[in-house]
């Protein structure tokens, strides 16, 4: 059955079954691969996107309810906070193997645009759902941080 | 002599053998006779009051007798890991033996999440078939105000009741949380390896209603009932 998907903006139409994570339909039909496979289950944070602007892993969210919402993948990431924290993971190197750092960026981006001045904790409990094989967690907390600053500044 | 009568002899005769009676009696009215006569006619009245009275107090203690009972069976759904995993004063916890919600999760102020870090990330309108996540229009975890973690029977019915606590329902808002609300609903399909809770639905909303309708007693110590 085809399905039309708003993704980052821009209308694409899918002939596919409406049961498909909407995950797959993004990087095997689509074919933006940016947005991770990790788990499946979402138990890893790497397949977050945004649906209608708030975080959802794409691998729980089927195309027959991606009717009428608005999807933002990380190809999509615009705004002052995304290009601030990519300009601070890049600066500061946040990244090791990188696998998971769509979703990693997704959900800080996600947490600053809420909370402009998160504490440890806060960042803790927020990408408490993205797991990191190379365990940079102590780089991505600070590069929050930083771009907290820098945001504030 | 006539040996019939008629009606005026009747009636004479009648008069006659009252009268006989009244003048054997001696009856002469005193003081004190009046006050025999309304203390008698008071008791009369009182035991008549304690007659229409009595059968609806019996009625009503039945009636309330059995609102307890069903209550003490509406709380076994309540103290069910259906309903206790959310309605918690910490973090939410899944599956029937409780365990710990992974990834960890924080509910936050309004019980669906933190900082972009929300239940709907992962639990959407329906249960995921595939992953098995479970999911329901609303997914959330219960405000602390309604926490029953740690509670008795009678803390919890006080709880449910307490306007300040359950989010300013009265008794017909509770019967329409327990008939439509989503969350509830769910825990009767829960999907595979999660235990529905000891009643079933109907008998579930059967026992509600016949609590609400008898004003929603609580017991005065906890119940002890065996899971149905």
């Amino acid at each position: 059955m085809a399905y039309t998907l708003k993704i980052n903006g821009e209308s694409k139409t899918l002939d596919v079954d409406g049961d498909m994570p909407l995950l797959w339909a993004i990087r095997d039909i689509v074919g933006m691969t940016g947005t991770k496979f990790g788990c499946g289950v979402a138990q890893c944070g790497a397949c977050t996107i945004y649906v209608d602007g708030s975080p959802t892993r794409s691998c729980q969210f089927r195309v027959e309810d991606a009717d009428g919402v608005e999807i933002t993948t990380i190809e999509g990431l615009s705004g002052k906070v995304a290009s601030t924290v990519q300009k601070v993971w890049t600066e500061m190197d946040v990244p090791q193997c990188g696998y998971c750092q769509s979703g990693q960026v997704m959900a800080a981006v996600a947490l600053l645009t809420e909370n402009k001045k998160p504490t440890d904790s806060d960042i803790d409990d927020a990408l408490a759902g993205n797991l990191c094989r190379c365990a940079t967690y102590h780089r991505i907390r600070a590069g929050i941080h930083e771009a907290a600053r820098q945001l504030e500044a | 002599m006539s040996t019939s009568f008629g009606a005026q002899d009747d009636w004479l005769l009648a008069k006659s053998t009252l009268d006989t009676y009244i003048g054997a009696m001696n009856f002469s009215f005193e003081l004190r006779d009046w006050f025999a006569l309304a203390a008698f006619v008071g008791l009369i009245a009182i035991g008549g009051y304690s007659i229409s009275t009595a059968a609806p107090n019996r009625v009503k203690a039945a009636r309330e007798a059995a609102a307890l009972d069903s209550f003490a069976k509406l709380v076994t759904v309540m103290q069910s890991p259906r309903c206790m995993n959310c309605h918690r004063s910490d973090v939410p916890r899944v599956r029937d033996d409780a365990r710990h919600h992974v990834p960890r999760v924080e509910p936050g102020t309004d019980g669906s999440g933190i900082g972009g870090f929300r239940c709907v990330i992962c639990h959407r309108a329906t249960n995921n078939t595939r992953s098995r996540i479970p999911g329901a229009p609303g997914w959330q975890q219960a405000p602390y105000s309604m926490s029953w973690d740690g509670l008795t029977a009678v803390d919890i019915c006080d709880n449910i009741k307490d306007r300040t606590m359950n989010g300013g329902r009265d008794l017909a808002d509770l019967k329409a949380h327990f008939e439509h609300d989503h969350l509830v609903r769910w825990a009767w399909s829960p999907g595979p390896n999660r235990a529905t809770p000891p009643l079933a639905y109907d008998d579930f909303l059967a026992h509600v209603a016949k609590w609400v309708d008898a004003g929603g007693p609580c017991p005065k110590i906890t119940p002890t009932t065996e899971t149905q």
